[in-house]
């Protein structure tokens, strides 16, 4: 084909126009961006929705995808800051405060760009997801330098004097803090300082295997040196779990009229009542179609 | 890492520290001076995070928000998603209003000659955080700037004195606290941070995404299902949830107290009122600009009602029963709106079960609670009664709040500003000109966690 000697080549750089986010595709569609673990990459919705009750995470038992969705776009809703979309442009400046600092002023175009962003924490999200996930080899690159700069500091010169310190009294770790410059303020080693109060007066029967408390061991040096040089978790992995002692028991059902324990389920639609009196209110508006 | 020049081609440190503790709801900000003298707390300001356009649709930035008499239907503007600065766009006008502006309320600010204490939250994404380096160097231009770690700001308080440990009055408290396990409650989510010499375990951190926002929309929702539609009315039912909510320590117990009965059922507690029902009057912003609760009084209530049939009641008053305790419940039960999270005592026990065993007592020894939800009544109490029946029975556990948990941390900020850790945590603007924001970076991430 004539391209007019133009040949495309596949280049490896992307570039973010405003306005557009790179989504790794792997879920059903519609889900929260948030709620990335545990999908399975499935096409088919049926499918993906039956592999998921399946799986370890039942506990809803009762719920029907429907539900599911309905649950998912309340939780969408109670996440919203305004309950309809508002766009609030950013006002003039008052004509009493001289104007701003510098207004001619301009901006770097870093700047620029950022002032001229406009997404949202869940574009970023996605940007970041499809980052890493699409092995884009810029992401993975950075994971690597920041997972690897505690290490590779604590293999240096720095480590071998550390260690010396920790053998020595731990008075010496707040000595000075400026040799420390980068290690932040604390400097050397990070020991826990011993209990230096007041202890209470012996007892003859102090030894007794009976009244003994047991107190777990302190961990060693190196552990702690390793817990506080532990990179931060990412975002998506910090968010709390559904546990095994949230699974212990079945979730709790309220009425959805009045709040209190949802004891009776509307047969039409499966919303849950207390009683007789909010089931009447609940019927007079219980709205089931077919799809809904 | 780089090496550093030596100490002397160091520019002198700025003589005052802007610490900034930039809230997704508020902005708690001041300035704090190297005076030895300043050893009094300061307090800092309360700044509205937000742009709002209030009925009349005038725009109010930040602080202007004080001027606004009438709240309803008020819509906000918040540059602060999840707890990070999203919209710079929004947040530098906030900020050049608060700050900068010839007509800032404290006097300009000339950042060429401040130092900027930022508090970010744990774990956020990589390209906000370089986001925020570049404009406070770039566009403001801060002679030097920490971007801190929220949470282990706390670490820079008294920590014992919050849990009045009996211990000798002229003990000086040692600052960073050695160890604590901080609960920081706040508008986006509720997070759980061990500290360790007032620097975060990072691997250990857990959030949950349950925060003042979340329980203001879900009040919103209950009240628009039983009473009126307040769903456009996020300021006011704000207002409510912070004046009528409670944590409930026996939440059963107190539904019980709260429902109506089924048919024909004539519940004496629910006809007086148990002790759970309150009124809330609404503010009308004519003769009222802030709402009232005031206790359940069933006569009054029904000559109300009767006034209001008839179209001559002078107040809008609603009967909050269960909402009162359900609505905080959330933060213990987020699977009672469906969230598959578990709920702050576990956030504890997941963050317990990443450190070392021996590291729990004196965790569970010292859990402090900061941000805005920790003041509803009975959240100290309800915590600690749901930490102790999740850990080992051996371990004491104390929960307490520090006097004013919403400054907490900004006041932790300000004393990490004169304390002589400051400077080696700080970064200059020379430095970032000279090494990048990479490297930038990476020295806020390991500086505070090596």
């Amino acid at each position: 084909m004539n391209n007019f000697g133009v040949i495309e080549v596949a280049g490896a750089k992307t570039t973010n126009a405003p306005g557009w986010a790179y989504v790794p595709d792997t879920g059903p569609p519609g889900s929260l961006s948030h709620q990335q673990q545990g999908k399975n990459n499935g096409k088919n919705r049926k499918r993906a929705a039956r592999s998921t009750a399946g799986g370890p995470n039942l506990s809803y038992a009762d719920l029907n995808a429907r539900q599911e969705a309905k649950i998912r776009k309340e939780l969408e809703v109670l996440d919203r800051d305004n309950p309809r979309d508002v766009s609030i442009p950013i006002p003039a400046k008052p004509k009493g405060s001289g104007g701003g600092r510098d207004v001619a002023a301009k901006h770097t175009p870093n700047v620029r760009k950022i002032l001229q962003s406009q997404k949202t924490f869940a574009n970023h999200l996605d940007d970041w997801l499809a980052l890493k996930e699409g092995g884009g080899a810029t992401g993975s690159a950075q994971q690597h330098k920041k997972s690897e700069t505690p290490t590779s500091r604590g293999g240096g010169a720095s480590s071998s004097s550390r260690q010396q310190t920790k053998q020595e009294d731990v008075e010496m770790t707040d000595a000075p803090d400026a040799s420390g410059e980068q290690a932040g303020g604390d400097g050397g080693s990070t020991i826990l300082s011993p209990y230096r109060g007041p202890l209470p007066a012996p007892h003859p029967r102090d030894d007794d295997p009976l009244l003994v408390s047991r107190v777990p061991l302190m961990p060693t040096d190196e552990e702690l040196k390793a817990l506080l040089a532990a990179p931060p978790l990412t975002y998506l992995e910090a968010r709390a779990g559904w546990g095994a002692e949230d699974r212990k028991y079945p979730v709790r059902v309220f009425c959805e009229v009045c709040g209190y324990w949802g004891r009776v389920k509307c047969i039409k639609c499966g919303t849950r009542v207390c009683a007789l009196d909010c089931l009447d209110t609940h019927r007079e508006e219980c709205v089931t179609r077919y799809g809904l | 890492m780089a090496p550093r020049k030596s100490k002397t081609s160091r520019p002198a440190p700025p003589s005052r520290t802007l610490v900034l503790d930039n809230g997704a709801h508020t902005i708690k900000a001041g300035y704090v001076t190297d005076d030895d003298n300043a050893t009094t707390d300061e307090t800092p300001t309360l700044i509205p995070n937000c742009i709002a356009r209030d009925d009349d649709r005038r725009v109010y930035v930040g602080h202007e928000l004080d001027q606004c008499k009438d709240f309803s239907e008020i819509a906000f503007r918040r540059p602060v998603e999840k707890g990070f600065v999203v919209s710079w766009e929004a947040q530098k006008e906030i900020w050049d209003r608060q700050f900068f502006d010839a007509g800032a309320p404290q006097g300009p600010c000339d950042p060429a000659d401040t130092r900027l204490v930022l508090a970010e939250h744990s774990n956020a994404l990589p390209v906000l955080q370089s986001n925020c380096d570049q404009m406070v160097f770039e566009e403001y231009g801060f002679a030097s700037y920490y971007r801190a770690n929220g949470p282990s700001l706390n670490a820079y308080h008294d920590v014992q004195a919050v849990f009045r440990t009996p211990r000798d009055p002229a003990t000086v408290a040692q600052l960073p606290a050695e160890v604590m396990l901080l609960v920081d409650t706040g508008y986006s989510h509720t997070t759980v941070t061990p500290l360790l010499k007032g620097r975060p375990l990072h691997s250990a951190v857990r959030r949950l995404d349950v925060g003042g926002k979340v329980l203001t929309n879900y009040l919103a929702r209950l009240i628009s299902l039983r009473h009126y539609d307040m769903r456009n009315e996020p300021h006011i039912v704000n207002e409510m949830k912070e004046q009528a909510c409670y944590v409930s320590l026996d939440f059963d117990a107190d539904l019980e107290r709260a429902w109506k009965g089924t048919r024909g059922e004539q519940r004496a507690d629910y006809l007086t009122g148990g002790g759970v029902a309150k009124e809330y009057v609404l503010p009308d912003f004519h003769t009222r600009s802030k709402g009232i609760v005031r206790d359940f009084d069933p006569e009054q209530a029904g000559r109300a009602r009767k006034l209001a049939r008839l179209g001559e009641a002078t107040e809008d008053v609603l009967t909050l029963r269960n909402e009162r305790f359900t609505v905080p419940e959330l933060l213990f039960h987020p699977s009672d709106i469906g969230m598959r999270q578990s709920g702050i005592a576990n956030l504890v026990w997941e963050s317990l079960l990443a450190v070392p065993a021996g590291l729990w007592p004196a965790l569970l020894a010292n859990v402090c609670v900061v941000g805005g939800n920790a003041l509803f009544d009975g959240f100290i109490q309800r915590l600690q009664q749901e930490i102790v029946k999740l850990v080992p029975d051996d371990c004491i556990v104390r929960v307490a709040r520090p006097a004013d948990p919403i400054t907490s941390t900004w006041v932790g900020g300000a004393k990490l500003a004169r304390h002589e850790n400051i400077s080696g945590l700080c970064v200059t603007k020379q430095e970032y000109e000279e090494y990048g924001g990479a490297w930038v970076a990476r020295k806020f991430a390991t500086g505070n966690s090596e």
